[in-house]
């Protein structure tokens, strides 16, 4: 069985005012059709911009140095602007951070959803259906994610609303045109932690129910084993450990996962103080040689400065790349 | 938004009436005195006595306060001394021709400047917005008055397209008036050769006077055009799959359009009192001229009267483009 999204050897600069700057660094990943993958890593790591390459919305001036990312059989970085409106909320749709500053301030949550349900039937060259039909439809995908009050919630102004409910509206945006993959970019990080779990659960049954298949990005470990069956740790801007949540999360083999899992305050057992890893991400512009962890890793030898270690299987869907993994 | 209209309505009355108290003041500060001035500088002091009885100048500060702000509730503005004509009058005659052109040249700002900063900032560092960068930065940079006559040697003597000034050929009749402004009046009436005449005539003079704010409007559209398309909203909204000049053109020039409308409302007031240059240099019949030749001539009244009237009108144009911010932004709305 093929994978519905395929990132093979994806390389991506951003050139600077100050030099180039080498974002992602040969990222692989492959998602089945249906699966749910979780993307953790500290911020500037790459993840958000590995999302928005997915959705062909990464910043202008990025070039891709080598690789693809195909998705259902499609080579996503070769397709034309106009190529991408087919795809773009109708195939893949992405869910965003902050509610706040992504929903339009000016314009009614009705107008916004009603826009985007209209441009997806325009995209696939699709006469739109009369407008009461529209309307409609809009209130059932308010309706998906929970919101009762749908006449009203339509007539307001995103101001006027609460985070969690301008996260569910995003999400409804999001869902309106029946996509197959659903990326979530840090979906829960700017709520409060009660509306998080509401989320949360919200996303878990949306998934289930429509068999979505998901990224979800998130440096919130919690979120991420919540909703996703694998999960990918990357660090400036490659992937270091890659396989199911249970595996990884309970028996990590990369220095950095572990020191990730290990900065997380633990609510069971004695208090004891955080480890935190030492050092800060590196500068994307003049990158570590060789693994690009081995300045802060505790395990660091000298072929971990001369050599990229390669991705080796440590496991059934474990993989890690480290020259000194623990067993 | 029916509450925040009376409130901007309630502020626009309260700073009038501040208006008019001021221009009372500045008059009353202002050294000479206005009956020696009125009398002439052969009158005896028994007739500067007399004149000053009969304006009321002898009364106190708050007395003649109080008869000025009667004269000017009932429309009231005094005499020209040049003239002997009420204020009110001249003013009736010069301010239509002063608005009609500050119109004109606004509706030239707004539609050149707001399309084009927007494709300016669509294209930008593209040709297109270099091209329109070096045009809007000369249209801040050129002298109306060089400009003007410049493009009066070019457009009216050289290629006799356009007349050279005036407001109508002398052989034109002035349509009826209904508005006072020609072009309204004209086309209200049927007139369409007048129309026409009337338009030839304001060409010119309204595209020196709206260079310099089509300049401002069109960097503030780019700018704010510019730091809009990166927000966060517009990836989202391109994340749905709206298209990109849907984006543009609802999605982004909203937004961007707020400063850009208070730049607007500030040039309006602006070129209401800047068309001096103009009308002198085209020989427009508007305030400009007229608050410049009383001014020179120690004619108190009719300033303070040209005065009152562009400060109303920048006062209810801001008002104006206060209730469209409201308008277009429903967080003003609630504040």
């Amino acid at each position: 069985m093929t994978a519905l999204l395929n990132i093979d050897n994806y390389r991506l600069d951003i050139p600077t005012f100050d030099g180039v700057l080498k974002v992602l660094d040969g990222i692989d990943i492959a998602l089945e059709q249906g699966d749910t993958l979780g993307i953790v890593g500290e911020s500037g790591c790459g993840k958000t911009v590995l999302a928005r390459s997915i959705m062909g919305i990464g910043p202008r001036n990025a070039r891709r140095v080598s690789g693809h990312i195909v998705f259902d059989s499609t080579a996503l970085d070769e397709l034309s602007e106009a190529d991408w409106r087919r795809v773009r909320g109708v195939k893949i749709s992405m869910i965003f951070q902050d509610p706040m500053t992504y929903l339009n301030p000016l314009l009614t949550i009705g107008r916004q959803l009603f826009d985007v349900i209209t441009a997806h039937y325009r995209a696939q060259g699709k006469p739109a259906p009369a407008k009461t039909d529209r309307l409609a439809r809009c209130v059932r995908l308010l309706e998906q994610v929970q919101i009762a009050d749908t006449q009203r919630v339509l007539k307001s102004y995103p101001h006027q609303l609460s985070g969690g409910m301008r996260q569910r509206i995003l999400i409804a945006m999001a869902l309106a045109g029946e996509p197959k993959l659903l990326i979530a970019d840090e979906p829960t990080t700017a709520l409060d932690v009660t509306i998080q779990a509401e989320i949360l659960k919200l996303l878990r049954g949306l998934v289930d129910r429509l068999g979505l298949t998901v990224v979800m990005i998130s440096h919130d470990v919690g979120a991420i084993a919540a909703l996703s069956r694998r999960v990918a740790v990357m660090y400036a801007g490659t992937v270091v450990e890659q396989g199911t949540a249970k595996s990884i999360l309970t028996r990590p083999r990369h220095p950095y996962t572990r020191g990730l899992l290990a900065a997380l305050p633990d609510i069971e057992g004695d208090a004891q103080p955080l480890e935190a890893i030492p050092g800060t991400i590196p500068n994307l512009i003049n990158p570590p040689s060789g693994c690009r962890f081995h300045p802060r890793c505790p395990r660091a030898t000298a072929i971990c400065r001369q050599e990229k270690p390669e991705t080796r299987s440590v496991g059934a869907d474990h993989v890690v790349a480290c020259h000194h993994a623990f067993d | 938004m029916l509450t925040f209209t009376f409130r901007k309505v309630a502020v626009l009355v309260g700073t009038m009436l501040g208006l008019a108290a001021l221009t009372f003041l500045i008059t009353n500060v202002a050294p000479g005195d206005p009956a020696r001035l009125v009398a002439g500088p052969d009158a005896t002091n028994d007739m500067v006595e007399t004149i000053r009885q009969e304006y009321g100048l002898d009364r106190p500060l708050y007395a003649q306060f109080a008869i000025y702000m009667g004269d000017l509730l009932t429309g009231d503005l005094g005499r020209s001394i040049v003239s002997t004509r009420p204020v009110i009058d001249e003013l009736a005659r010069y301010v239509p021709a002063t608005l009609e052109l500050v119109l004109v040249a606004m509706v030239l700002g707004i539609l050149v400047g707001v399309p084009f900063g927007m494709l300016s900032a669509v294209y930008k560092d593209k040709f297109l917005d270099q091209v329109t960068r070096i045009f809007s930065i000369s249209g801040v940079a050129l002298p109306a008055f060089w400009f003007g006559i410049l493009l009066q040697l070019f457009f009216a003597v050289r290629l006799e397209w356009l007349p050279v000034s005036g407001r109508l050929p002398l052989t034109e009749l002035p349509p009826e008036p209904i508005t006072h402004l020609l072009l309204v009046d004209s086309l209200l009436r049927g007139q369409f050769d007048t129309f026409r005449a009337a338009l030839s005539h304001v060409i010119l003079p309204a595209i020196v006077l709206s260079f310099p704010c089509l300049a401002s409007i069109l960097r503030v559209n780019r700018a704010e055009m510019i730091e809009v398309l990166q927000s966060d909203h517009i990836v989202a909204a391109r994340a749905h799959g709206i298209s990109s000049s849907r984006i543009v053109m609802i999605y982004a020039l909203k937004n961007a359009l707020l400063p850009t409308l208070a730049m607007i409302g500030l040039r309006f007031g602006w070129m209401l009192g800047s068309t001096v240059l103009v009308e002198t240099v085209f020989d427009w019949p508007g305030i400009g001229l007229y608050a410049v030749s009383s001014a020179l001539a120690s004619d108190f009244k009719p300033v303070v009267g040209v005065t009152l009237v562009i400060g109303f009108f920048f006062m209810i144009t801001n008002t104006l483009v206060d209730l469209a911010y409201a308008w277009i932004d429903p967080r003003l709305r609630s504040a």
